[in-house]
């Protein structure tokens, strides 16, 4: 071995064109499908519940309002 | 030099400046800190992924540059200490690993010298990780003593004391 003092790591590697692509590609934005996947799931269990809830409160408010026409009729 | 104020605001243009002018010299200190080609090229992109999400709140007190070193070493730190974990669990992972392309195009001289950069990896491998860091970034010949230091978190007297008594403990293993 070459004396300690002069020991240099000289070697060197280039940028591959794989990974000056996968470097190119950060910046876009575009994720790993796993990652897609998940905004997706996320996204229909959303729209999922706002429509359960959706149901319900014009099933509760049909309900409110036959309640009140029933008084009313019992009224008149 | 890349414009701070346009990386902050996403721009993929100043980032790919960034990419470019950076991502040789972080894959070869990732390649010379963990001696595998692979692992380099795994670790350059979780660096630059890194500094994509965390520009916002790079304040600028030093050098892009050096912050982007600072996160390999961390990188770097993290990856030796998973290997060392599965090596610990029993997976085998061989800390030693290091490839090279072997071509008719190689010299003598850069065998000899992949030769002796193999070798000082493994000895290296044998004195604490800080003092391993220090001289390696130093011995690439690409990194001031304040580089090292910002990139290490540590200040200029702290570098230079890790890399004397990393020689020492070199000189020791050496003669051994």
């Amino acid at each position: 071995m070459k004396e300690l003092e002069g020991f240099k790591f000289s070697s060197r590697i280039d940028v591959s064109d794989e990974l000056a692509n996968k470097l190119a590609l950060i910046p876009t934005g575009k994720q790993a499908p796993i990652t897609r996947f998940y905004y997706a799931a996320a996204a229909i269990a959303l729209l999922v519940s706002i429509n359960i809830f959706a149901v319900l409160y014009a099933n509760q408010t049909k309900e409110t309002q036959n309640e009140a026409t029933e008084y009313f009729e019992e009224w008149n | 030099m890349v414009d701070l104020d346009k990386l902050r605001n996403g721009e993929a243009n100043e980032f790919k400046k960034l990419t470019l002018i950076l991502s040789g010299k972080v894959l070869n200190l990732a390649y010379h800190l963990i001696g595998n080609k692979e692992d380099a090229e795994d670790i350059t992109q979780e660096v630059f992924i890194a500094v994509f999400k965390g520009i916002a709140n790079f304040k600028g007190a030093s050098e892009i540059s050096t912050w982007v070193y600072s996160i390999t070493v961390n990188k770097c730190k993290e990856k030796t200490r998973r290997d060392l974990r599965q090596k610990r669990k029993g997976i085998n992972v061989p800390l030693e690993k290091v490839d090279f392309f072997l071509s008719s195009q190689n010299t003598d001289a850069e065998l000899i010298q992949h030769e002796e950069e193999t070798r000082m990896r493994n000895i290296l491998l044998r004195i604490p990780e800080n003092q391993r860091i220090a001289f390696t970034m130093f011995t690439m010949e690409e990194f001031s003593y304040l580089e090292i230091a910002q990139a290490m978190n540590l200040s200029l007297s702290a570098v230079e004391s890790l890399l004397f008594r990393a020689r020492v403990n070199l000189k020791k293993i050496i003669k051994l």
